[in-house]
């Protein structure tokens, strides 16, 4: 198993009264998965996530990584957790400092203890994998655009090759365009490496329209764990945990109140809208 | 507040290209205005022109008819408020309260209406029970409401949203939208909005979309945004409704007048 939490409970100080992470139980496969998390600000996502590499460590429960206990103690070695497991930042362009793009995709594989010649061939594949042509790699990481910034840190975990790659709202300020490039590029190097990858996300057209499994928190608790259109179905839920539909569903459900469409299956992304209204009131399946 | 752009070629010091040449429109005063285009269409570069941060290197920018010059800019810059991109680079203050007094401290406003600017700006964009909250408390919507505070407490003619949402996670997003759209309700002000998200164009009077430093259309939002291929090739995403509006347009069913009707009002109150 790749990631395994068991009633996992997190909380800052010893006597803090809140726990940001109660009672916390799943697990996540090692390859082949495609999970989204979601949850409004405050709710423990990103408490949730640091768990996954070592960066917080659980005050109760049992969290597993690669078959590792990870509990305090001085034995507990984090660099082999940090090979498998990948953490990519909010706004991760900030992080850079080299003075080349490939320096700076170097650095990660050089710390993990890779020769220069072999940090290098990482990098450039890595880069490549994530769309940044090969005529960057020479120049300055600041002159790039925001999105290609984004990559270029992103390539940085990437080249450490990791088994799971978590990222942290990875779309976020990026230009509409942008963040479906950047999507895109991300389903596609799952497929491709069949890496499993996590991410959390705020934004629901982009759940609606990638995500496989999804994985809801809300007050540190996780509540939801299943597939998208579940999720989404469910408007008693939606609102407990303060998450909105997306867009197409929003449309939709304003056509129904309208009397001017029929559906079975709530419609979440534009085809499955489209879809529906031109077959009308037929089985949208 | 008029803004009149005459002929404006800028160009950026380190730039090879200028980021646009011949550049004229008029917006007029007390209307909302929305500039779209995608990052690096030179759609920020204008709003920084407006405020004085950057200066023209030919060509001329009008402010109800007096030219922004070194001798001008200072008395327009008071009757112009701007929120910014980044909701941590543009928070002054140790509280709500100082940030919100900053301004006006600024402004060598007395101590009583100081007091009473607070409140009622602050009121107004629902933060008054954080008055006393430091940034740290606060979520980036919630930061950038602070700044519009800010803002509106100097009771400037213009206030300038240079892509306040984009840092922001949709809930924060949606309240500085609710906000914008309260304030050319509520407010006889002007106000641009400077964006590549077609949703903040939608309740504009006038939709500008510039690319490549020309502004390539220009109208309000029904007309702009029926415009898909010009949209797209400005490099905006076309909201998930509006694609569907296109894709249907081609198609033949019933009731399909009906539908697209509700479709567009629908879009149109998001």
């Amino acid at each position: 198993m790749g990631i395994d939490f068991q009633n996992v409970d997190f909380k800052y100080a010893k006597k803090a009264t809140t726990k940001q992470l109660d009672q916390v139980s799943f697990s996540i496969q090692e390859k082949d998965e495609f999970v989204m998390i979601l949850g409004q600000t405050g709710s423990g996502k990103s408490t949730m996530v640091q768990h996954m590499n070592g960066l917080l460590l659980a005050s109760g429960g049992q969290v597993r990584i690669f078959d590792q206990n990870i509990i305090r103690s001085k034995k507990l070695k984090l660099k082999p957790i940090r090979r498998h497991v990948g953490l990519v930042f909010q706004f991760p362009e900030y992080q850079i400092f080299e003075s080349t793009v490939l320096k700076d995709v170097m650095f990660g594989p050089k710390n993990f203890g890779k020769t220069k010649e072999e940090a290098e061939q990482l990098a450039k594949d890595a880069c490549q994998l994530i769309g940044i042509p090969s005529d960057l790699l020479e120049r300055s990481p600041f002159n790039l655009s925001g999105g290609q910034m984004r990559r270029v840190a992103i390539a940085g975990s990437l080249a450490i090759d990791p088994d799971i790659l978590i990222l942290d709202e990875p779309t976020v300020g990026l230009d509409p365009k942008g963040k479906d490039e950047l999507m895109d590029l991300l389903v596609d190097i799952q497929q491709k490496t069949h890496k499993t990858i996590i991410m959390i996300t705020h934004d629901m057209d982009i759940v609606a329209n990638y995500a496989k499994r999804v994985l809801v928190m809300n007050h540190g608790k996780l509540v939801y764990d299943g597939t998208v259109q579940e999720l989404f179905e469910n408007e008693s839920h939606l609102k407990q945990y303060n998450l909105d539909l997306p867009t197409s569903a929003l449309l939709a459900k304003g056509l129904k109140e309208k009397g001017l469409l029929d559906y079975q299956r709530l419609p979440l992304t534009k085809s499955q809208l489209y879809t529906a209204i031109v077959r009308g009131g037929e089985d949208n399946e | 507040m008029k803004i009149e752009f005459k002929d404006v070629t800028f160009q950026y010091y380190s730039e090879e290209k200028p980021v646009f040449e011949h550049l004229s429109f008029t917006i007029e005063q007390g209307t909302t205005t929305a500039i779209l285009g995608h990052n690096g269409s030179g759609k920020s570069t204008i709003a920084k022109l407006i405020v004085g941060l950057l200066v023209p290197n030919a060509g001329q920018i009008l402010i109800d008819d007096v030219e922004l010059t070194e001798q001008t800019i200072d008395e327009i810059r008071k009757r112009m408020g701007i929120i910014f991109q980044n909701p941590d680079n543009q928070f002054v203050g140790v509280t709500v309260r100082d940030d919100i007094a900053f301004g006006l401290e600024n402004h060598q406003v007395p101590r009583e209406e100081m007091i009473q600017q607070i409140e009622k700006y602050a009121t107004l964009v629902d933060m008054k029970d954080y008055l006393d909250k430091s940034p740290e408390k606060l979520s980036g919507g919630q930061k950038q409401r602070v700044a519009i505070a800010g803002a509106l407490a100097m009771e400037t003619e213009l206030i300038i949203f240079d892509e306040s949402t984009s840092m922001l996670d949709p809930k924060g997003t949606k309240e500085i939208n609710q906000m914008m759209r309260s304030l050319k309700e509520n407010f006889q002000k002007s106000i641009i909005t400077i964006t590549h998200q077609l949703e903040e164009a939608i309740f504009a009077d006038r939709v500008m979309v510039l690319n490549e430093g020309k502004i390539v259309l220009d109208g309000t939002p029904q007309v702009v945004l029926k415009e898909k291929d010009i949209l797209e090739a400005s490099g905006l995403k076309l909201i998930d409704g509006l694609d569907v509006l296109n894709r249907l347009e081609k198609d033949d069913f019933d009731h399909k007048s009906s539908i697209m009707e509700a479709l567009w009002e629908l879009i149109f109150k998001m």
